[in-house]
């Protein structure tokens, strides 16, 4: 019962953990978790390259695994992903829809944009405006 | 014009990525492409470079992967990606099932279909022991 005691624990939107990976060339993703009423805000800043994704795709599996029922993610930072980035994305929708969760993505700007659309995943996941956007249908 | 060619060879292994990609963004930046598409250049050649160091060699076998930038023209980037592991030609992959809803997507299979996406005149070449994969960018794919 670690995953109850956890979500009645702690302040609503507060953030909880941090996580950052540089690589050699300077390459960077850093991933913030904040924890609202029934959901828990991953904000994903940098660059989600075939070296970066496992660290998203671990820390989202964290989330999941620790009973999440609402899993968002904010692009707003993100520059940046390559095919195995959204490989990511595919494997943790199925896993959160697999255990009736929701996985919902807001905040598409730029390169992730035009990758979401032309790749069609764009239909695939819910996606929103702005984080309330997002929270507000949890 | 005189045809300005750089060549980087580096090692097939996710650890040198950062470096290839790094390569080909100073290629992009050489060919004067407009600034939007120095990520497509980028990301094409991610997805060849992680194809090539997650298959084209044995496990243990140190292979390489050799980049060459060209600028055929101001405004024109042409880039090939070689390696000299097991013949294989990426192109021949079939097509992702786009429309499908979540439950019946692969959970792979979109690198190739970037790639085909974002530049024009891709081609494969099986030449004496090495696979070349060849594309070229523009300002705007098929423009």
């Amino acid at each position: 019962m670690e995953a109850d005691f956890f979500w009645d624990s702690g302040p609503k939107g507060a953030l909880l953990t941090l996580a950052t990976v540089v690589d050699d060339s300077g390459s960077y993703v850093n991933i913030q978790a904040t924890q609202y009423d029934g959901g828990v805000v991953l904000k994903v800043a940098g660059r989600m390259d075939a070296v970066h994704a496992t660290t998203f795709e671990e820390e989202c599996k964290a989330w999941v695994a620790k009973g999440a029922g609402s899993v968002i993610v904010d692009l707003s930072e993100l520059t940046y992903i390559s095919s195995l980035g959204l490989r990511s994305f595919v494997v943790i929708g199925k896993l959160q829809q697999e255990k009736g969760g929701s996985f919902r993505l807001c905040c598409l700007t730029g390169l992730v944009k035009q990758v979401f659309e032309i790749t069609r995943l764009d239909s695939v996941f819910p996606i929103h405006e702005s984080v309330e956007a997002a929270l507000a249908r949890v | 014009m005189p045809q300005e060619t750089r060549v980087r060879r580096l090692a097939a292994d996710l650890a040198s990525l950062g470096e290839a990609m790094e390569f080909a963004l100073e290629g992009a930046r050489a060919a004067g492409l407009p600034e939007r598409r120095w990520e497509h250049v980028a990301l094409v050649v991610e997805e060849l470079f992680v194809n090539i160091s997650s298959y084209a060699y044995a496990e243990g076998q140190r292979g390489e992967v050799e980049i060459r930038c060209e600028t055929p023209e101001r405004g024109v980037l042409s880039v090939e990606v070689a390696d000299r592991g097991t013949e294989y030609n990426p192109l021949t992959r079939l097509e992702p099932n786009l429309p499908a809803r979540l439950e019946d997507r692969a959970v792979g299979g979109l690198g190739i279909f970037l790639v085909r996406q974002l530049t024009d005149a891709l081609e494969y070449q099986r030449d004496d022991g090495w696979n070349r994969i060849r594309f070229r960018m523009k300002a705007m794919p098929g423009a």
